[in-house]
């Protein structure tokens, strides 16, 4: 049996790689930030209320154990939103804070859903930036 | 004469080469390619190396899983760092993983391959970072390696590019030296 299916050697890899994610999925977003409107990360460091050398070392290949305030505050910087999902190993079952996402077939269309489409109960209200919607026919009425 | 992907598959259909697998699973953005021998280090199958699997588990991970990687084109990165990749200067696009922990003061290991096309590396050997003490060692490694390419792929060139865009997507940090 190969050494890679150590439970030990498998939990450090999911958390150096889970820490080194929001370190690649930030940078990502100050590299593309950088060309399109020139952002510095002084400015970035400026808007955190930190030093710019720290926000420096925090970017880097020795990923930082973050908490999760400072990845809400790197993310409130940078003016992006974070979408939380986790996905059932077993099963490939899709979990959202509000809880499992199904897929239906709408007609031709294809969406992700937080009613089990066995339910027989409406679709549930769904809140974003325009406020609080209902499903398309109660929206209408 | 330039990447030739058929010839790559009938170097990994007769065993010379296999794809690397991370210790988990993931979508595979970047490609890397093993020899067996490498394969078998990486894995841990071989503890009595000393090869530090710990530290070289999340840098081939983030490499394959297309995460930030920090590469250097130049003999010394710009910032003191433990850079992920680098183009060794003068040594006919040979490149190294490092496998180091600056800060703790681990030198790890080396592991010296090629690009074979934009996001496709493959690695052919790998090194204690103390066997590789001095310009000859380096100069013997690099030598080896690029002998053991031309035993694989004949004279196929390796990838080459000015820049690191040219060799690795997004996202990256350059610690090149300008």
């Amino acid at each position: 049996m190969s050494l890679k299916a150590d439970p030990k050697r498998l939990q450090e890899y999911r958390r150096q790689m889970l820490r080194s994610a929001f370190v690649s999925l930030f940078w990502s977003i100050i590299q593309h930030k950088r060309e399109k409107s020139k952002l510095k990360l002084q400015e970035i460091a400026h808007r955190l209320g930190k030093d710019k050398s720290v926000v420096s070392r925090w970017f880097s290949p020795d990923p930082p154990n973050w908490t999760l305030d400072t990845v809400s505050d790197i993310a409130g910087a940078l003016d992006v939103e974070l979408r939380i999902e986790a996905i059932e190993r077993s099963t490939g079952v899709v979990f959202s804070p509000s809880g499992p996402r199904y897929q239906i077939n709408i007609g031709e269309r294809t969406e992700m859903t937080t009613a089990d489409p066995r339910d027989r109960q409406p679709p549930r209200l769904v809140v974003n930036n325009s406020g609080l919607r209902g499903p398309p026919e109660t929206a209408a009425a | 004469m330039t990447f030739n992907a058929t010839l790559l598959d009938e170097v990994k259909a007769a065993g010379r080469l296999t794809d690397f697998v991370p210790v988990d699973d993931g979508v595979t953005v970047r490609l890397l390619h093993f020899t067996p021998e490498l394969n078998a280090l990486t894995n841990g199958d071989q503890p009595d190396t000393g090869f530090p699997t710990r530290l070289a588990d999340p840098v081939l991970g983030r490499f394959v899983l297309g995460q930030c990687m920090w590469v250097c084109l130049s003999k010394e990165p710009d910032r003191k760092v433990d850079v992920d990749l680098k183009r060794l200067v003068d040594a006919n696009e040979v490149w190294t993983f490092r496998f180091a922990n600056v800060r703790r003061r681990i030198n790890g290991w080396r592991m010296l391959g090629r690009f074979a096309d934009y996001n496709r590396f493959v690695a052919l050997r790998a090194y204690p970072r103390n066997n590789l003490a001095t310009q000859w060692q380096w100069t013997e490694a690099i030598e080896q390696t690029l002998a053991d390419w031309q035993a694989i792929f004949g004279n196929m060139p390796a990838h080459a590019g000015q820049d690191v865009d040219a060799y690795l997507s997004r996202p990256h940090q350059d610690v090149t030296q300008s």
